[in-house]
């Protein structure tokens, strides 16, 4: 605050006298003055300010200095009724220095209401503003010890004063007064926790938490709780940020009084009456905020001895009572398992999913030497009935509640967040229970129910859901006996496949609740039966069953609302992973995806176009397995689907939002029928050359057809960019795969080449040339050891500088697009950038006039084209030599464009001209200094600040650290202050 | 920590990077003064904070292989290796992944000194 001794003085004596003076009239008239309240608080505030002030270390010793305790001044100051300077009768060293006594400061507070609620106001403002100014101001650890020795008595005596007349009080208080303590209280402990690191050790506030738990407990009547909700969330705060504040043998007490069980203590007394009466209260009056108090405050204690609890229940190092335990768990399982539906009405079962997780990892972190004889019994029966607990509170039943109770959506993705906890805690308890407990259970129960109404899918969706979490974290091809239990019982299967079914003949009900429970059956379902595809490829015997039921739900989806949509994505993303990880097996049945995929791509065909696609991919996965009976066989199917996607089109070609989606189709056929990486069949692997040779002829003339069907298409849509989007997707798919694989997309070079420039030339160059250049680069990259500097200038002109030049230069987008084409050659192949015409007649200068670019990608591309070109890894021996006689030619004027540009960019933009700069230095250090001794004057007129980024350049020597050395040469250049931090 | 005592770590974020920018040119044209500019700028820590915990639903999993992780100045790096990537929209449920070579993520405290 930069006060100085004299100063502080009389600001204090002005501010006290006015605060006593307003005070004053508020204790007489407190109604009339209540208006004055704020100044009030200001007042008190600049007291706190000019204490902090008053205290700094490094002023002077004088009057001022002596002063130790607001609160007592102010006191004093009231009670001399200090209203003018002349009035410090006893001089303001007594004001200043003097201490009240308890039983004058317990007097004075007693002697009004008023004067109490001031006392308490003053001392909250205190410790509050003390609070906010540590997070920022530093060195005032001194002054915490100051506050610990004076003030902390003195707000301390008033504040237990207040708390003990409540308690011994027999009438009820909701005064303002009353409510002001709390208030009080609450700043105190924040500011206790706060300045808990200091010296002079923690400030001890033992005996205010034992009274706020006597009067939290305290009732007038079996319905009256005054002050349990308010007192409830001062004890969350304190657990939930510093729990050891209050000490063991009162967290002890309140957990016997939460609980009715201690294990610190190992009792077990009933002493929970009172908080079986306040939930009961609660619950009644559908209190549910306060229930949602109450519990965090207990999960939140319960979390402070987790590990303690982990100890005594499982290990050999403790020798607790064990009934005594027993009952505690108890109470906990009650207690998790609480009547009331989750999120909606209780918050208990919600917050208990990390208690039950940090026992849960507790007792996984174990070693196994310490884990008592019936430790693992003990924890697997605890966790099973965790299990039992949660899998009831997940249920679809309470989110169908809370759906017909609430219609903001904020409670359903708290539901939903509840789910996902649950499931990490599955996830968790599995280590305990493992597959015997745990993953079997769950399929046998899945299997042993016969659902017959809703209530029962509800059990059957959340056992599935809690399967799929335990599925996902499971190879099941590396898993027989998983597998075994799969398989054991059909009806485990029947009953996950009827879930889906159920969900499916449900979306088409009106009711908004019904259809969002019944994609919630559809997601589970097919969830888990894409996650134990590999189990159908063990055993394939209910594949078929289920590929039909998917197929038979799909055609029951029509698109006519948002569920029905949702429901036929899921569905077919269900189908397309089967497909993908059950090719093999789906092999009889494909015919039949023929003859369906035929069906969706009619023009009435009413299903939405990702199904389309997906389902042409799914079909594309089993074709590009079906290699046993030799490529002539898989070239029939491709012809077969593609005659069925031409066939498509030509029903209305008119319709580019027929054709479009038809030809991803395509594209999406082309990517299934890339063999993966690990596919392993022999039979295709012997035959690979057979395949290649094949797909080399195309005897079908399959890519001479795809071809037409492209420049058909494009002579209608020339200036669509999608379709030519989807063009290059269909005419790249086999660049990015290796030469000797197969692919009936395979174009050559010279083809590619050709579909390029006539899609070039007629193309809306601002939307279609980017996806243009985009299969350029492609194509550069997978043919660059054949490419020449010749091959470059020609793309070069016919794609950039001679149709398109005038708008490639006048749009940022397609200039960051050119140059980044450059970038791409400079990245793979830079010689033939390097020794192209271009390189000397175009590129150079045109990219040295784009370096003061105002657009932001434009300068990103090419400063990246500069440092690439000064520092390249790619670079021969040859491009060395031809890039250094270029750079030390140009390198005066790179220097000088590059510094103008920077000096003239905005903040924002430095570090991409900082690139530059780094890479000169670091390349050439001996020239550099020698050029940018010659620009920087150029620039401006600041000779120390060029001197001293000159200096700090050749200092970091191209590392980052010589960003900031630039910021600060531009900021000194510019007046600017440096607003961030590390740019 | 700006003197606010929130995270300035969002300054460098492109909303905050073009806040700097529109800040230089006000005190370039002298229409107002730096202290301004610096208080503009804590209240932006202030608010960024408080709207990226108050209004933001979108979450985020993602699974990959922890590759470093470490702790320090009250700040947490993980670096993830071949991470998938996956964005909860409510209403998408195409849920499209997205898959990197390596995710960096830097956390730190929510909770102010203090709170």
């Amino acid at each position: 605050m930069g006060l100085t001794e004299e100063q502080v003085l009389p600001l204090f004596q002005g501010n006290i006298i006015h605060l006593a003076k307003l005070c004053l009239k508020y204790i007489q008239q407190p109604a009339v003055e209540a208006r004055k309240l704020f100044i009030i608080k200001k007042l008190m505030s600049n007291l706190t300010l000019l204490y902090v002030s008053a205290r700094d270390r490094h002023m002077a010793e004088n009057e001022i200095s002596l002063w130790k305790n607001p609160l007592d001044s102010f006191v004093l100051a009231l009670n001399q009724q200090l209203v003018s300077f002349e009035m410090a009768s006893e001089g303001w060293r007594h004001i200043i220095g003097d201490s009240v006594p308890y039983s004058d400061l317990v007097g004075f507070v007693s002697s009004s209401v008023s004067a109490n609620l001031l006392v308490l106001l003053f001392s909250e403002i205190l410790v509050e503003d003390l609070t906010k100014m540590h997070a920022h101001k530093t060195g005032i650890s001194h002054l915490h010890s100051v506050f610990h020795e004076h003030v902390y008595v003195s707000a301390m005596a008033v504040m237990n004063f207040n708390l003990q007349s409540l308690v011994e009080s027999t009438s009820l208080d909701g005064s303002v007064e009353g409510q002001e303590i709390f208030r009080c209280v609450g700043a105190w402990i924040s500011y206790t926790s706060m300045a808990a690191n200091g010296p002079q050790g923690r400030m001890d506030l033992s005996e205010t938490f034992d009274l706020l738990v006597k009067l939290m407990c305290w009732q007038q009547a079996d319905t009256e709780f005054p002050y349990a909700s308010v007192i409830i969330k001062i004890f969350g705060d304190v657990f939930a940020n510093d729990p050891t504040m209050v000490n063991f043998d009162l967290r002890c007490h309140i957990e016997e009084i939460f609980l009715g069980a201690s294990k610190g203590r190992m009792t077990t007394n009933n002493g929970h009456a009172w908080m079986l009466r306040y939930m009961n209260h609660l619950v009644v009056n559908e209190f549910y905020e306060e229930l949602k108090d109450l519990a965090l405050c207990v999960v939140d204690f319960l979390q402070v001895g987790t590990l303690d609890l982990c100890n005594k229940l499982f290990t050999i190092a403790s020798d607790a009572d064990m009934n005594a335990l027993d009952q505690y768990i108890k109470v906990l399982l009650q207690m998790t398992n609480f009547s009331l539906v989750p999120v909606l009405q209780e918050f208990f079962s919600v917050r208990m999913v990390d208690f039950w997780l940090d026992l849960c990892d507790g007792y996984n972190n174990l070693v196994g030497e310490i884990i008592k004889p019936n430790g693992s019994e003990l924890a697997a029966s605890i966790f099973v009935q965790v299990v039992e607990i949660y899998l009831s509170k997940m249920g679809l039943l309470n989110k169908q509640k809370i759906l017909h109770s609430d219609d903001d959506k904020t409670m359903i993705h708290e539901f939903d967040d509840f789910r996902n906890a649950i499931l990490d805690l599955m996830e968790s308890m599995w280590s305990v229970l493992g597959n015997d407990k745990l993953t079997d259970v769950l399929v046998a129960s899945i299997g042993q129910l016969s659902p017959t109404s809703t209530a029962d899918m509800f059990q059957v969706e959340a056992m599935c859901l809690a399967l799929n979490k335990l599925m996902g974290d499971m190879t099941i091809s590396e898993c027989p006996w998983i597998c075994d239990t799969l398989g054991s019982k059909d009806t485990f299967l029947h009953n996950v496949i009827f879930l889906v079914q159920m969900g499916c003949d449900q979306k088409t009900t009106q009711d908004v609740v019904v259809q969002t429970l019944s994609t919630d059956f559809v997601k589970t379902g097919t969830q888990l039966l894409g996650t134990i595809a590999d189990f159908f490829c063990q055993d394939s015997k209910q594949l078929g069953t289920c590929i039909d039921a998917l197929f038979r739900c799909l055609e029951g989806c029509s698109n006519m609302n948002e569920c029905d949509t949702k429901v036929e994505l899921l569905l077919i993303k269900c189908i397309t992973t089967l497909c993908d990880t059950c090719r093999h097996q789906l092999k009889p049945y494909l015919p039949n995806f023929i003859e369906v995929q035929r069906l969706m791509v009619e023009g009435k065909s009413q299903v939405s176009d990702f199904t389309k696609q997906k389902f042409t991919r799914s079909l594309g996965y089993i074709i590009q397995c079906n290699a046993t009976d030799g490529p002539e066989v898989q070239g029939q199917y491709v012809l077969q689907v593609f005659e069925a996607i031409l066939q498509g089109i030509n029903q209305a070609p008119e319709n580019r939002d027929h054709v479009l989606p038809l030809l991803i189709c395509l594209s999406e056929l082309g990517t299934a029928l890339i063999t993966p990486e690990d596919f392993d069949d022999e039979t295709y692997l012997a035959q690979l050359p057979k395949f290649r040779e094949y797909w080399t002829t195309d005897p079908l003339q399959i890519r001479v057809k795809i071809k037409a069907l492209l420049d058909f298409t494009f002579s209608r849509y020339s200036r669509d960019s999608e379709l030519i989007e989807v063009d290059c997707l269909i005419f790249g798919k086999a660049l990015e795969l290796p030469d000797e694989d197969p692919h009936f997309l395979r174009y050559d070079m010279h083809e590619i080449m050709h579909f390029l420039m006539t899609r070039s030339s007629g193309c809306e160059p601002s939307t279609g040339l980017p996806y243009i250049i985009y299969l350029l680069e492609k194509v550069v990259n997978h043919y660059k050891a054949s490419l020449t500097p010749q091959d470059f200038d020609f793309m070069l002109s016919k794609f950039f500088l001679e149709r398109h030049f005038a708008i490639v230069m006048a749009d940022p987008d397609l200039t960051q697009l050119m140059v980044n084409f450059v970038n791409s050659i400079l990245d793979s192949k830079p010689a033939i950038a390097l020794n192209s015409s271009h390189f000397s007649s175009f590129l150079v200068p045109e990219f040295l006039k784009l370096l003061p670019a105002k657009e932001r990608f434009t300068i990103g591309a090419v400063t990246k084209f500069w440092t690439k070109l000064v520092n390249n890894k790619k670079f021969s021996r040859q491009d060395e030599i031809t890039t250094r006689e270029c750079i030390m030619s140009l390198g005066p004027q790179l220097t000088f464009t590059t510094i103008s540009a920077l000096f003239h960019t905005q903040r924002s933009d430095l570090n991409y001209y900082a690139d530059v700069l780094r890479v000169l230095v670091a390349r050439y250090g001996l020239q550099f200094r020698q050029w940018i001794t010659q620009a920087l004057p150029q620039i401006c007129d600041n000779g120390p600040a060029h001197q001293l980024l000159i200096e700090k350049l050749f200092v970091t020597r191209g590392s980052r650290a010589a960003a900031n050395a630039i910021l600060e040469w531009w900021l000194s250049c510019h007046n600017l202050p440096q607003l961030s931090p590390g740019q | 920590m700006s003197a606010s005592g929130y995270y300035e770590l969002y300054r460098r974020s492109t909303v905050g990077a073009t806040l700097v920018d529109a800040l230089d040119a006000l005190i370039s044209d002298g229409r107002i003064e730096a202290s301004l500019a610096m208080r503009v700028l804590d209240t932006f820590d202030r608010v960024v904070a408080e709207a990226l915990k108050d209004k933001t639903e979108a979450k985020l999993t993602f699974k990959g292989h922890l590759h470093t992780y470490r702790f320090c100045d009250d700040v947490w790096t993980f670096i993830i290796e071949n991470c998938s990537v996956k964005v909860d929209q409510t209403d998408d449920i195409k849920g499209n992944n997205l898959v990197v070579d390596k995710l960096r993520i830097v956390a730190c405290n929510s909770k102010k000194t203090g709170e």
